[in-house]
């Protein structure tokens, strides 16, 4: 296992020099990675590394920007990759990784309804759980105002 | 030999009117006892009747759940409970389904599906909101997503109250269901039978 972590960070330390890679304590290795490589990175670990499945693409809010966090797995290897993007709030534009693991596609989707991160690139840009027609604004985000008209909450009296 | 109590067991045609069931041909004296038990004969009963007793023992109901209380709703459907024992079969089409069980949060994505579902079923089709999502929105009645209570949405019939529904709710509520089939088109309604002989009566008075 961690040979093939120690490999797994030299060949992307030697290939982009401005990554930041570290080890998690469940054998898992973390790369902080500035948003303009995501695409590059992403396309050299499918095809250089054998990092084959995509767990899942999660958003993060942290208030003053947001993140991207893919959790990649090696089914040849058994390795796992977990790469953190951070993204502007207000300007939330992120290159597509869905052509390159078509599992990212609905992912994508939920971060583009509950973060408003837009995928550029992303075969298939429609709300994934939210109404086609939603106006209201993205509810994962820390500032979401639910914009409905407030309903009295029922409660019965024994 | 109360003839027509025997018929009835036999053929089990559940609270139809005594005068609705007769046996043809015959007074009750002339037949002889015991034949009954073997060979009910020819029966008659009127039309609504026939059709009630049909749809209340054959309904289909759309494989479709939403939320937790699908869960539940498998375990009735299961055979511990089972729904068999009802004539109910799971149906994935809904042409062919008689009874939809909103079983679940419905949310306002899913709304305009539940609605098309509805729609496509053919008629006479009936209801149950099962659960407290289905019914008023439940626990989630201030999410951001949800409509409260799937009448909003469509017309239901029966409401199971519960989070999630035991089983044995959820078997009352098809009781419910099946009472309120088998009076249909048959009984007038108290309130409408009073209003007639409060009319006749003024009439009268005239
Ligand atoms: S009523 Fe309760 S069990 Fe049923 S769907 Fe809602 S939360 Fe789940």
């Amino acid at each position: 296992m961690s040979e093939i972590n120690e490999k797994v960070k030299g060949r992307l330390i030697e290939q982009f020099p401005g990554v930041e890679v570290s080890e998690t304590e469940f054998g898992q290795v973390e790369v902080k990675a500035p948003k303009e490589i995501i695409a590059d990175l992403a396309r050299f670990v499918r095809e250089e590394l054998d990092f084959d499945y995509l767990t899942m693409v999660a958003g993060v809010d942290y208030i003053e920007y947001l993140q991207l966090v893919y959790h990649i797995r090696s089914l040849k290897d058994y390795a796992e990759l977990i790469i953190k993007v951070d993204v502007d709030s207000e300007n939330a534009v992120v290159a597509s990784v869905a052509p390159i693991w078509t599992g990212a596609n609905w992912h994508e989707r939920e971060a583009m309804d509950m973060f408003g991160i837009q995928f550029e690139g992303h075969p298939d840009p429609r709300p994934i759980l939210l109404p086609e027609d939603w106006q209201g604004g993205h509810p994962l985000r820390k500032d979401f105002i639910d914009k409905r008209p407030k309903r009295e909450r029922q409660f019965r009296t024994r | 030999m109360d003839v027509s109590k025997k018929l009835r067991g036999t053929v089990r045609i559940q609270e139809a009117p005594m005068t609705d069931v007769k046996v043809m041909g015959s007074q009750e004296s002339e037949i002889a006892p015991g034949v009954w038990q073997h060979a009910p004969g020819v029966v008659t009963t009127s039309l609504q009747t026939a059709l009630n007793w049909g749809r209340q023992n054959s309904m289909w109901y759309l494989t479709f759940g939403l939320a937790c209380c699908a869960i539940e709703m498998m375990a009735t459907g299961g055979s511990r409970y089972d729904f068999d024992r009802f004539g109910m079969v799971p149906w994935p089409s809904p042409r062919q389904a008689d009874l939809m069980i909103v079983s679940g949060t419905v949310t306002e994505k899913m709304a305009p599906r539940v609605r098309t579902l509805w729609e496509q079923m053919a008629e006479p089709r009936y209801v149950i909101a099962m659960g407290a999502c289905a019914t008023n929105g439940g626990p989630y009645h201030q999410g951001y997503n949800v409509v409260d209570g799937v009448d909003k949405v469509i017309p239901v019939d029966v409401y199971v109250p519960g989070c999630p529904p035991r089983p044995e709710a959820l078997l009352y509520g098809v009781v419910q269901l099946q009472r309120k089939i088998n009076v249909a088109g048959k009984q007038e309604p108290e309130k409408q039978k009073q209003e007639k002989v409060e009319s006749e009566a003024v009439k009268e008075d005239v």
